[in-house]
């Protein structure tokens, strides 16, 4: 066996490889959060009180419906990935975690009002940042929006989280039709 | 110094596995070491082989203990899961390992 029949093999499980890893989220799972962030965030213009409600049902069960679309999504293409799910349980419970730890700056009283609000978009839009370093870029523009509408909330006062909320929904939806596309044309 | 060059190459020539000289078993082999099961049919798409030269392959290993199949029913068509066992991941590795020092003794 020759080194160049070695490093031709080496180098073709090399691509097997990243060619098996080129599945990302399932595109049903940024169509949920569309769906949740758009009604989630224009409760903080409209219905400001039942904004922790909502985010108290909605975050918990939307990650557990993400896992369970994952997997659906895996089961259908063959492909079972176990570590990659334990690795996306841990980040995004640990996200919420934090989330209810900052919620309890507002319970105790230490922040009040419209701060509750940005200092949990902060840490979201944080999580989310991470997570487009760690599993899907597409993560890094939707913090990005995050951020640009903590800057807009923190100079006017109307409307600046419906804006927000719609935009990340279109952006999500914009992204689950992308990768849908991929996935249909086998480009993945 | 050649000499005992000769014999190191020599020694880690018999550390490779002849079953993963193979390259679509070494291939199936690292995509089950990356994945925890993989179908029969999302198989033949990664490494872009007939029915008949996979389930050849698949065969092979199984027979050695490398690989384990599990076979379940979606949508009334039967679908078949692979798996490395602990025996093919310790088989991988020493042979990616004797790869590995080959090409580090060649070069």
């Amino acid at each position: 066996m020759t080194s160049e029949k070695i490093e031709e093999d080496l180098g073709y499980v090399k691509s097997l490889v990243d060619k098996s890893e080129r599945i990302m989220n399932p595109p049903s799972v940024f169509i949920l959060w569309a769906a949740i962030i758009a009604v989630g965030f224009s409760l903080v213009d409209f219905a400001p009180k039942y904004v922790g409600f909502f985010w108290m049902i909605a975050s918990p069960l939307g990650g557990l419906l993400s896992g369970f679309l994952g997997r659906k999504t895996g089961r259908a293409r063959g492909q079972l990935d176990a570590g990659t799910g334990k690795k996306h349980a841990i980040y995004w419970s640990g996200l919420l975690t934090i989330t209810i730890l900052a919620v309890l700056l507002g319970i105790r009283g230490f922040i009040h009002g419209a701060v509750i609000s940005q200092v949990i978009l902060l840490v979201v839009a944080m999580g989310w940042w991470g997570a487009g370093v760690l599993f899907d870029r597409y993560f890094l523009y939707l913090a990005g929006i995050m951020m640009a509408g903590f800057t807009a909330a923190l100079f006017l006062d109307r409307y600046v989280w419906t804006a927000m909320g719609m935009l990340l929904a279109i952006t999500l939806t914009a992204v689950a039709v992308h990768k849908g596309k991929k996935n249909a044309s086998g480009a993945q | 110094m050649p000499a005992e060059r000769s014999e190191q190459i020599a020694d880690t020539l018999n550390n490779l596995n002849k079953l993963l000289g193979h390259r679509s078993r070494l291939g199936i082999c690292v995509l089950l070491a990356r994945h925890t099961a993989l179908s029969f049919s999302r198989l033949k798409e990664l490494l872009d082989e007939t029915d008949g030269n996979l389930g050849a392959q698949l065969r092979k290993l199984e027979i050695e203990g490398f690989i384990e199949v599990n076979k379940e029913f979606r949508n009334r068509k039967p679908v078949s899961w692979y798996r490395l066992t602990k025996n093919g991941r310790l088989g991988l590795m020493k042979h990616l390992d004797a790869m590995t020092h080959l090409i580090n003794l060649k070069s």
